[in-house]
């Protein structure tokens, strides 16, 4: 109700993208942004699995955002227009990465940490700190380790909750399309993830950790 | 795996095995209330769905481990935001400073008497340009108005001509008119003046008469005194 009554007195995506295409409004623009920068933050991060390209990504595809403000139809929706640029950015800078012969897991220190690590909650005791910072580390790299079309699927619907119709809109396939993608992405993680899984409390989690690790970048 | 199989209930009323794709969009609420209750009774049921149905429970619920740490906002996003006409500024700076260094450049490295012999030539040119612009544009009225004129004199004489003769003819008739009764009028005077000549001729001879008789007339001899 409440988050009715706010939309009523608050101009959406596309009447302030208007603004910006119509009249440059520098503060039109500075809405968007900080409506829309944590979740193309996150889209990038878990896109490339580094936070500090994760960041500078974000800030061009704001950039280039304002630059194709011309060519974006106010007929579609805002955030299509956003999720498509910010997609593009992280596949050209996953190219790169790959053309300069680096492994996405280069950055990553023994641990499987790249320079951020997988955040955990601090009231959690420092064993189950470390255990959920392992735990989270293995899952970005199962991420990373999956097929970019299977990738963009999982996190658009898993991390950033988008309809399946909506990831369809924005990669431009059918919905059917992103349905088979995203039960073939699980199943392949499902196999990457096996050990966490299989959870036992009682195994030497930093050799199993450093023994995946080890594995995943013979695999790239 | 039973992922391609189609999800429509079978001839005995059994349900068939959803595929994939329909199991995402149950796996992440996005089917209707009561699909999603078919398909639950069909998952309690059937083995195999359901060891599929927890693999991929299983996955999506470890995607959970990873998490993200809060983001901080950019500063640099919100003053490119707030700025967003500063690269064109500095465009037109840059293209300012070209032309004013041109211009100074220009004015030192060319001689003066040569540029103002330029500007007097280009001043006469556009001088004459102009006068013959303007005499075409005189002559060419003229030659309008001259046009117009002619044929607004043409209308008035044949208008005065037509109002001449009609004038013309009116006055004949009235002149006829005249011309008639001027000589019904003469035909009279001449027939009274004949009375009055026969009148007069009359009278003369009657005083010719008279003094004839005058003439005649003799005192008579004075009787007898």
């Amino acid at each position: 109700m409440a988050k009715l009554i706010t939309s009523l007195f608050v101009a959406s995506d596309e009447q302030t993208m208007r603004r910006v295409k119509m009249h440059d409004d520098p503060h039109a623009f500075a809405r968007l942004v900080a409506r829309w920068e944590k979740p193309i933050q996150r889209l990038c991060t878990r896109m490339t699995g580094d936070p500090h390209r994760a960041e500078d990504l974000t800030q061009t595809a704001f950039a280039r955002v304002f630059a194709r403000r011309a060519s974006w139809e106010p007929s579609g929706r805002f955030s299509t227009f956003l999720w498509r640029i910010a997609l593009n950015l992280c596949y050209d800078d996953l190219r790169q990465t790959r053309r300069r012969g680096e492994c996405p897991l280069d950055g990553f220190d023994e641990e499987g940490n790249a320079g951020g690590e997988p955040f955990v909650a601090e009231e959690l005791s420092p064993h189950a700190q470390a255990d959920a910072r392992e735990r989270g580390g293995f899952v970005r790299d199962a991420l990373l380790r999956l097929p970019s079309p299977y990738r963009e699927v999982v996190v658009l619907r898993h991390y950033e909750a988008l309809k399946f119709h909506e990831i369809a809109e924005v990669l431009d396939i059918p919905e059917g399309t992103v349905k088979s993608r995203m039960a073939e992405a699980l199943t392949q993680l499902s196999r990457l993830l096996k050990h966490l899984s299989d959870d036992k409390p009682n195994e030497d989690k930093t050799c199993n950790h450093k023994k995946q690790t080890l594995e995943l970048r013979a695999a790239l | 795996m039973q992922s391609q199989e189609t999800n429509t209930r079978t001839a005995g009323g059994a349900l068939k095995h959803p595929d994939a794709t329909e199991w995402m969009a149950f796996l992440y609420a996005e089917l209707a209330p009561a699909r999603r209750c078919e398909m639950e009774r069909h998952l309690a049921h059937c083995a195999d769905c359901s060891a599929q149905m927890q693999t991929w429970r299983a996955s999506s619920r470890i995607l959970n481990e990873w998490r993200l740490p809060a983001i901080r906002r950019s500063p640099s996003i919100v003053r490119a935001a707030s700025r967003p006409w500063w690269p064109a500024l500095k465009w037109a700076m840059a293209a300012a400073l070209v032309l004013v260094l041109g211009f100074a450049l220009g004015r030192q490295t060319s001689p003066h008497g040569a540029e103002l012999a330029a500007l007097r030539t280009s001043v006469a040119q556009l001088a004459d340009a102009m006068q013959q612009e303007r005499d075409a544009s005189l002559s060419n009225a003229v030659s309008v108005a001259t046009a117009a004129a002619n044929s607004e004199a043409g209308r008035l004489l044949s208008e005065y001509a037509r109002v001449e003769a009609e004038g013309r003819s009116a006055h004949q008739q009235a002149m006829a008119a005249g011309m008639r009764n001027f000589e019904a009028r003469l035909a009279r005077l001449r027939a009274e003046l004949e009375t009055v000549a026969l009148n007069t001729e009359t009278g003369f001879e009657q005083t010719h008469e008279n003094l004839t008789r005058l003439v005649s007339f003799s005192t008579p001899p004075e009787k007898s005194k």
